[in-house]
């Protein structure tokens, strides 16, 4: 018998799924993660090793063994989507607002369907921000970042700072399945970070059933599908969570690289299944900001993707299924699928 | 040096298998059985 563990952390909710009697050692091994890329990759505590890069000025850093990876993976995100992933856009985050914690006091735009939000992260109406449609500013962004793997040393652009929101999270969902999968013995274990889902160890007969959603805090009753993974992980991005107001116009926390603004793509949520939940992540990242042309990439790579449309409308592709979608198809989907 | 790393651990990596609809069947539970335990949620953050 399965049982389950949620409790708050990275700004968002945390949930263990795995057999009853695991559940206590699996939730253990998952704090720990979770604690750890916290102190290393917040971008929101003064005491983070991020907070400290971004405060270097372009100097070099030494860093831990952690950080070194979650920068190496989010700059990984930037290559393997051609900077549509770009980690680098903290100045334009906090330009538009959002640099603090939601729970430090935000301003919620009608579009958010924010409750109980323990710890969420969100903006203020600080900072100023282009008009819409305007780069905000020239964004020198993840190619101004230098790795030392051997010194263990990262430095950026002088006027870069990192948001290493995305990629952190699904990293640190990957490294809690497997670390809560040893701690058990190999057990079947499930994690959720904020709606990003990491399986390690044998899935349960019939596979992990996971509710997919525009908002992961919106339960099971939301509009959504079923679905079964038997393994890797699960990610969904959207642009309907984490919005506030910036001098009076709704916003939210996908940017567009090629302009920091938030992304007008077309897609309101994309959901991808992939071999970790960090590619799962990046790709469902980079299809929110790529819009259209997210299909048939997501085609070629073989990434199975539910993807939303602004008025609600789903397209299933690569294989993931289209079977008990509580929303109706585009008409398109025929004849891209 | 640059940051882009080793070429073969580039690529987005597909999962072992597809996602699946689940049987639209519920499972009969023993009555004796606990309630299933929450279903985790897969949305935007």
């Amino acid at each position: 018998l399965s049982a389950t563990a949620r409790f708050p952390a990275l700004g968002s909710t945390v949930v263990v799924v795995t057999a009853e009697h695991r559940l206590p050692a699996a939730r253990a091994a998952v704090e720990q993660v979770v604690a750890e890329i916290d102190l290393a990759c917040s971008r929101f505590r003064d005491d983070s090793e991020l907070t400290a890069l971004n405060r270097a000025a372009g100097r070099p850093m030494r860093v831990s063994a952690l950080l070194l990876e979650a920068v190496q993976v989010a700059v990984r995100a930037a290559v393997v989507t051609d900077g549509d992933v770009d980690p680098g856009l903290g100045v334009a985050l906090v330009e538009l607002g959002y640099d603090r914690d939601f729970a430090a006091g935000l301003d919620d735009a009608p579009a958010t369907t924010a409750r109980g939000s323990v710890g969420r992260s969100g903006p203020t109406r600080r900072g100023r921000a282009a008009a819409p449609g305007r780069s905000l500013r020239a964004i020198p962004g993840w190619r101004t970042i230098r790795i030392d793997p051997v010194a263990s040393t990262v430095s950026l652009g002088r006027s870069v700072r990192l948001d290493l929101g995305a990629t952190a999270k699904a990293l640190a969902a990957d490294r809690a399945a497997a670390a809560a999968s040893r701690a058990t013995a190999g057990a079947g274990v499930l994690v959720g970070l904020g709606g990003d889902i990491a399986t390690a160890g044998s899935a349960p007969e019939g596979g992990w059933r996971v509710r997919v959603t525009d908002d992961h805090r919106a339960g099971i009753e939301a509009p959504g599908q079923w679905i079964t993974i038997a393994d890797g992980g699960l990610a969904t991005s959207s642009t309907v969570v984490r919005r506030w107001r910036h001098d009076g116009e709704s916003v939210h926390h996908v940017l567009d690289p090629s302009t920091g603004r938030p992304t007008t793509g077309g897609w309101r949520t994309v959901s991808v299944a992939a071999a970790t939940c960090l590619d799962a992540n990046i790709a469902s990242t980079a299809a929110i900001v790529r819009g259209r042309r997210a299909v048939p990439w997501l085609e070629s790579l073989g990434l199975p993707g539910r993807l939303v449309s602004g008025c609600g409308r789903t397209l299933h592709v690569a294989g993931w299924p289209s079977a008990g979608d509580d929303l109706s198809p585009e008409p398109t989907e025929g004849a891209v699928a | 040096m640059p940051p882009a790393a080793n070429a073969a651990q580039l690529g987005l990596a597909p999962p072992g298998g597809a996602p699946q609809a689940p049987p639209t069947t519920p499972t009969p539970q023993p009555q004796t059985q606990a309630a299933p335990a929450p279903a985790p949620v897969s949305g935007g953050s």
